[in-house]
């Protein structure tokens, strides 16, 4: 029940959004719905292996990322699950996931060529934080905290509004070049209410790890109750 | 990738240990503050050893006049041909500027209608089409298919990737796919997904934006964080801030289904977005040619260090420039140009937990620690008058300004400067001026001990009670400590990275463990456990537990810890 309130906290950052002209995600689980009826294959999982194949060139060549699958939740079974990407995607070798990094990974099927990719690009691996077993240790040791997901990438996709406002034109005060270049002293300058700080960033918005997989297996089988 | 970041370099954070004890083995325990790196905000990458033949340059094109090719063939049944080149020539137009010496141009057509019928997968990998393989890139530097049926992109990222409900993201897949170590860009790929045109106007508009801001990435462009209230949207932005809020910006904002239609003049580049293409293709002072401008003319560059009192630099931390007119009694209300802190320092080539990592452009960068907290504001554009004052702040990089949008040199996660913005004041910067500016923040971590750690061969004792706390400091700085365990006995190791305050946080250092037994071999990977940034329940805290009796070998419980 404290993972389920949870989410719904998180979750209902956008009931404010202006609506749109045309149908726009209102709520992070509607971002999470959207990008769940795209993906083919979806699990948590680790990263246990990343193997790059780039001998005949990088837009000829793919990169192997091996998955630990913690929780299978659409087409995907077993221990493990290995992405093929284009390694065309890691540009300058770019490592896009780490070894040890725990992800919920929402995919498109592989196609013909076997490679595939998030959906949404990188904002279809969704960070898992908190509770992780050990690599080569035991699990069972591990914290029984629940982990959660970390779904800031998804809230920013949320609408917004992009009416921006007037700012006032500076004061055309006349000051010397001496007050001025008074190297050293330092002026309160921020005191002008304009803080654009980026420590003012989107709020974190995680969901219990339980709760969203609960979400995307609900979805799943409301769309195969729809088949 | 890791970075051996330290906790100067992120902050000056402590860690707090807290060892739950229960055994008489010995094992060895290792963590470090790690980050990975991608070298971005300006550059996108730099060069640097072992990959790069050069160090602390930002990767280029080989030539300053590359030609983009595009595909023979229509890019969807509302965009023929021609509408489709006009659509490219638009986009790359936007980045040739006359203070620039790149010049995008328009070479001809690719040989072929690429199509998922010209792009298969063959034995030996991905085959494409003969003109559009890196190795043709002295005669086509930059191909540009037409993928008008969305063939080619579900080939390369996956079935269903081409539909029209993913057209923010995979409308324009781009990818840079020859770097050569002279520091060099040779070739590049740009696929335009057909199925994200259509009959409204305003989707040939968004594809033009998307290829402009891939473009930008092809040039070698990182992203940017100027005026970033605009995405955050806290607080409210004004117009000005969203006129300066750069084309590179990491991710967009959303206002309706048309996200150019989120800024004003979309296609107009800003000036962080001119400062940073002068950062990599600057024209000298009476360098230009017809058709240019001098980089600094009507302009400044300033550049410096950002560092702690110890003197060594502050790295990942965004530093912005104000413009102040000479007759105005205070700045203008919006930053214009940025440049992160350590962008030309080097990442990293992985540490005793992960391993060493391939040598790749990734892991480069200069190891001369003169360029670590060094930013480089390259060009700052002259309000009207004869001279006008900068205002330089420094703020922390957006923390979800991380892998494929990273901005500055960490990737995996940004991190909270040390010490607070302390504005300060470059005075009259007239027309072709450069200045240097050394920054500091206020109340910054201001030692660095760390000489009680211990090292690989000779671990430090952790103290009886489980519990200590440090400082990690330095480049590639790790610390080592031992501790005896009994045998089939479990315990639990937690590392908390803490700021200066002893708050538990994600943004300073990304403590990762690993543990050996005593008897491992110098230089092995962790044999009896390891753990990444913060996998534990608490915030800031990894957490690495053990089952002595499934790992640990009896018999050396009473052996001095070696590592």
């Amino acid at each position: 029940m404290a993972a389920m309130a949870l989410l719904a906290a998180s979750f209902s950052r956008a009931q404010d959004a202006p609506a749109a002209s045309l149908p726009m995600p209102q709520t992070v689980e509607d971002v999470l719905h959207g990008m769940s009826d795209q993906a083919d294959v979806i699990f948590l999982g680790e990263v246990v292996a990343v193997r790059a194949h780039e001998d005949k060139g990088v837009a000829s060549g793919y990169v192997e990322v091996e998955f630990h699958i913690g929780r299978a939740i659409r087409g995907v079974s077993g221990d493990t699950y290995t992405l093929r990407e284009w390694a065309g995607l890691w540009s300058g070798n770019v490592r896009r996931y780490q070894l040890g990094e725990r992800l919920l990974m929402l995919l498109h099927a592989p196609g013909p060529s076997g490679l595939s990719s998030p959906v949404d690009g990188t904002d279809g691996a969704i960070p898992i934080r908190g509770s992780g077993a050990a690599v080569g240790g035991n699990a069972a040791a591990a914290s029984s905290s629940s982990p959660v997901v970390d779904l800031r990438w998804l809230g920013a996709k949320l609408p917004q509004s992009a009416s921006f406002l007037i700012s006032p034109v500076p004061p055309l005060t006349q000051l010397g070049v001496a007050q001025q270049a008074a190297e050293g002293s330092t002026p309160n300058l921020l005191a002008t209410g304009d803080d654009t700080s980026s420590r003012a960033s989107v709020p974190t918005q995680q969901a219990s790890a339980d709760a969203v997989v609960k979400l995307l297996a609900s979805w799943q089988k409301a769309a195969a109750d729809v088949r | 990738m890791f970075v051996e970041a330290l906790s100067c370099v992120r902050g000056g954070p402590t860690l707090r240990r807290g060892l739950a004890l229960r055994g008489s083995l010995a094992p060895a325990i290792f963590w470090l503050l790690s980050a990975a790196t991608a070298l971005a905000g300006g550059p996108r990458w730099v060069t640097g050893p072992s990959y790069f033949s050069t160090s602390g340059v930002p990767v280029v094109w080989y030539t300053h006049q590359p030609h983009y090719f595009t595909d023979s063939g229509d890019l969807s049944a509302y965009v023929d041909h021609a509408a489709a080149d006009a659509i490219v020539n638009a986009a790359a137009g936007v980045w040739n500027v006359p203070t620039s010496s790149l010049t995008l141009s328009y070479g001809g057509s690719l040989d072929e209608d690429v199509s998922g019928t010209d792009v298969y997968l063959g034995s030996n990998g991905l085959i494409l089409p003969s003109d559009v393989q890196s190795s043709n890139y002295q005669a086509k530097q930059i191909a540009v298919i037409y993928d008008r049926d969305g063939s080619v992109t579900d080939l390369l990222l996956g079935n269903g990737a081409s539909d029209p409900s993913g057209c923010r993201q995979n409308a324009v897949t781009e990818s840079v796919d020859s770097i050569v170590p002279a520091g060099y860009i040779e070739h590049a790929l740009l696929i335009l997904n057909g199925r994200c045109t259509g009959p409204a106007p305003e989707q040939q508009m968004q594809m033009k934006y998307e290829l402009m801001r891939a473009f930008g990435r092809v040039l070698g462009l990182g992203w940017s964080q100027v005026n970033d209230n605009v995405f955050t949207g806290s607080p409210a932005p004004t117009y000005y801030q969203a006129l300066n809020w750069p084309i590179m910006h990491p991710i967009d904002i959303i206002c309706g289904p048309y996200t150019y239609q989120c800024l004003p003049q979309p296609f107009t580049l800003r000036p962080d977005d001119l400062s940073a293409l002068a950062t990599l293709y600057f024209i000298g002072r009476n360098q230009a040619q017809p058709g240019q401008t001098d980089t600094l003319l009507r302009a400044q560059e300033i550049s410096g260090r950002l560092a702690f009192p110890t003197g060594q630099g502050m790295q990942g931390v965004n530093v912005v420039a104000r413009r102040w007119h000479q007759f105005w009694g205070v700045p203008e209300a919006w930053q214009s140009v940025s440049s992160v802190s350590g962008f030309l320092f080097k990442g990293s080539n992985g540490n005793p937990v992960t391993g060493a990592l391939a040598v790749t452009p990734e892991t480069s960068g200069s190891s001369a620690a003169s360029y670590e907290g060094y930013y480089d504001l390259r060009r700052i554009p002259m309000l009207d008058g004869t001279w006008q004052n900068v205002q330089i702040d420094t703020e922390p990089v957006n923390p979800l300004y991380t892998g494929t949008y990273a901005v500055g040199p960490y990737r995996v996660n940004q991190v909270e400067p040390s010490g607070s913005d302390v504005p300060q004041l470059a005075t009259v910067q007239t027309s072709y001026s450069v200045g240097v500016k050394n920054l500091s923040t206020d109340n910054p971590a201001a030692t660095c001990d760390t000489g009680l750690d211990g090292t690989e061969v000779s671990p430090a004792a952790i103290a009886a009670d489980g519990w200590s706390t440090g400082t990690l400091c330095a480049y590639g700085h790790t610390a080592w400590f031992g501790l005896d365990v009994q045998a089939h006995h479990s315990f639990t190791i937690e590392v908390a990275a803490v700021d200066e305050q002893g708050f538990a946080t994600t943004l300073k250092a990304m403590p990762v463990i690993g543990i050996w037994n005593a008897v491992d071999a110098p230089g092995t990977l962790p044999s009896v456990a390891a753990a990444t940034a913060f996998n534990g329940a608490a915030t800031g805290l990894p957490t690495s537990a053990a089952t002595a009796a499934l790992i640990l070998p009896t018999g050396c419980g009473c052996s001095p810890p070696t590592r």
